[in-house]
């Protein structure tokens, strides 16, 4: 077979849009205000732990008028949470992110199956079922945790982290499911059936072809059941056993109840943010999802 | 020649729609065969079939003589080019190409040499580094080409592969494709709504039209002796012609191509002139006969609308009035045989 001669890149479509912001001129000076406004009184609160966690009681919580602005930060609150006798912070960080992690894991182990196969039942139906599958999150869930701890009682396995993180997957699978599957149904049906007649299994389009598309998605999904168990405190409370150690947020509530001084709670709720803050710096390039829409014209 | 594709009493519907009706139909070893009709008719549904990725209601579909109707797309050893391509967005265009060998667990070894082999059949070899979003829809196509023909499949599928290129790349690329389907010798199934590509293209064309081969043969055939008046105003660039006739004793019409009457003054019929197209070297005339009848004439000169023209006929196609007009027809429509002959692998 004589070559063919090489064919022309004229058609080459033009680079996307960059996306820039707007310059600051007197024009918009109200989108600037409004966005100084807005990130104010979202900052606030998160400022006000700030200070009572890192600055000393006496100005915080025994004061009358608490100023604004600390005279003087300390860690000793912190200290104390760490080094304290009786104290569990450090121990139950570790529970929790176990929890987080496990449940994290095993949103995605679960939900890419779950989202795959839905994905492929049609748009209406596929609704219809993830709808259902938020039936747990739309129970308050209190009424689930209770009748769950009395299970794990039953096979014994009240208070482990795994009963913890199986109990939180509850919430966090279907939020998982809903983003998988609307990442599925974004990809070009035909890339599976190429795939397929290609000579791949069923199995290796899924998890060699398409799953790699859907990595932005599966970043995203995987923070966001993380950061449900890193956060839940319900389910962990009542399955909480005294016999061994609270998740972070369990621990939190049960120094601001009688076990521990309220400032070490505080202090530890900053603490409790910078794992997220790390864990979404890490994955954040995975979530940009450039060009993966691409290769595919129509 | 023996039979390389069969379709046996294929039936598909999309809830009440029926895409494929009862369709029989054998493709022979090392033939172009293209399936041409008008969009939504269900061509690349027949595609779909033959690929496994779309189940059959009834029927049965058969690949050198071994029926594969339930058989898994990869089990079936043919290569498919998509309308859109389906390049793997996350693999460059060597990796794209490489995919269905690596399928098979061919060695590292041997895969790089074939794919080297292939791209610089097909003129990409510059270009095997790249991201498949970052080359033209020309090379984009090739690459699905080449990744189709690498692994040496006996049987290929191609959707409408020419659809999304720019003109003057399709008719490039139209011509090369030719040129590969000579030189790899296999057969190809091609389903386009273009009749020039199923004109330059097919060895031969079937036209589909509510889920049947309308009429099945040569290209030539379709637009000089069409079975039915709806295959005589599908193909060709315009509509035919048609007048009131009685030929041997039945009723019926006259269908005539605009090239196959002549305008002369002598002509035996006339016409008035509405509308008077300049299509290069002639121009078309869109005629109203005096029984309302529009047709279209073709003429050297341009004319003037409202001027009567006179015409004659010189060569005709004749079709029976509905009931008995698919039993006259020239070329049967696609036979649905009540046995089958066997089938030669």
């Amino acid at each position: 077979m004589n070559p063919l001669p090489p064919v022309s890149s004229i058609d080459r479509r033009p680079p996307p849009p960059v996306y820039r912001a707007p310059k600051f001129t007197l024009s918009n000076i109200g989108l600037y205000a409004s966005i100084a406004v807005i990130s104010i009184f979202f900052l606030f609160p998160i400022y006000l732990i700030f200070l009572i966690g890192f600055t000393n009681q006496k100005y915080t919580i025994f004061s009358g008028r608490p100023p604004l602005i600390p005279p003087a930060l300390t860690l000793v609150n912190l200290q104390e949470g760490l080094t304290g006798p009786n104290s569990q912070f450090l121990s139950s960080m570790f529970l929790s992110l176990e929890v987080a992690f496990f449940v994290g894991a095993l949103a995605l182990l679960i939900g890419i199956p779950t989202a795959y196969g839905l994905s492929r039942l049609g748009t209406r139906l596929a609704y219809g079922l993830t709808t259902v599958l938020f039936v747990v999150n739309m129970v308050p869930s209190i009424t689930i945790a209770i009748p769950i701890s009395v299970q794990f009682i039953k096979v014994g396995l009240y208070g482990s982290p795994i009963s913890i993180g199986l109990t939180q997957e509850l919430l966090a699978l279907p939020v998982t499911v809903f983003l998988l599957v609307g990442a599925f149904q974004g990809l070009p049906k035909d890339l599976e059936n190429q795939a397929r007649v290609d000579g791949a299994g069923r199995m290796r389009a899924i998890y060699g072809n398409l799953v790699p598309l859907i990595l932005p998605a599966l970043v995203a999904a995987f923070l966001l059941a993380w950061m449900l168990s890193w956060d839940e405190s319900t389910f962990a409370l009542i399955l909480y056993n005294p016999a061994s150690s609270a998740t972070l947020p369990v621990n939190i509530f049960l120094s601001f109840t009688g076990r521990g001084s309220p400032t070490i709670g505080v202090a530890f709720s900053c603490i409790a943010t910078i794992p997220v803050i790390i864990l979404t710096v890490i994955l954040q390039k995975y979530l940009k999802g450039e060009d993966l829409a691409a290769g595919v014209r129509g | 020649m023996s039979v390389k594709l069969r379709f046996e009493r294929v039936t598909k519907r999309f809830g009440k729609r029926l895409v494929a009706d009862d369709i029989t139909l054998d493709v022979d070893t090392g033939e172009f065969f293209v399936i041409l009709g008008p969009s939504g008719e269900g061509k690349s549904t027949l595609l779909r079939m033959v690929a496994g990725i779309e189940q059959l209601d009834a029927g049965r579909i058969w690949i050198d003589g071994q029926d594969v109707t339930y058989l898994a797309p990869n089990k079936r050893n043919i290569a498919m080019v998509f309308q859109n391509y389906a390049l793997y967005p996350n693999m460059n265009v060597f990796r794209n190409i490489a995919f269905p060998l690596k399928m098979q667990y061919f060695p590292r070894e041997e895969i790089e040499p074939k794919v080297r082999d292939v791209a610089k059949t097909l003129g990409i070899t510059e270009i095997l580094d790249r991201r498949v979003n970052q080359i033209s829809g020309g090379q984009q196509q090739r690459v699905a080409l080449a990744r189709a023909i690498v692994r040496n499949p006996t049987l290929f599928l191609l959707d409408e592969p020419l659809s999304n290129l720019d003109a003057r790349v399709r008719f490039a690329a139209r011509a090369e494709l030719k040129k590969i389907q000579k030189d790899l010798g296999q057969t190809f199934l091609f389903v386009t709504h273009d009749q020039k590509e199923a004109e330059t293209l097919s060895d031969r064309t079937g036209v589909i039209h509510l889920g049947r081969f309308e009429q099945v043969g040569p290209f030539s055939d379709l637009y000089e002796r069409p079975a039915t008046r709806w295959i005589g105003d599908f193909v060709g660039d315009v509509p035919m012609n048609y007048m009131p006739w009685t030929e041997s004793g039945a009723e019926g019409s006259l269908g005539f191509r605009p090239e196959w009457a002549e305008v002369s003054p002598e002509g035996a019929e006339s016409a008035t002139v509405q509308v008077s197209e300049r299509v290069g070297d002639f121009s078309y005339l869109l005629c109203t006969m005096a029984n309302g009848w529009r047709i279209y004439l073709r003429s050297l000169r341009s004319v003037d609308a409202g001027t009567e023209v006179r015409f004659n006929v010189n060569r005709h196609v004749f079709f029976q009035t509905p009931q008995a007009a698919e039993s006259a027809a020239p070329m049967p429509p696609s036979g649905r045989p009540e046995r089958l002959p066997p089938v030669k692998p």
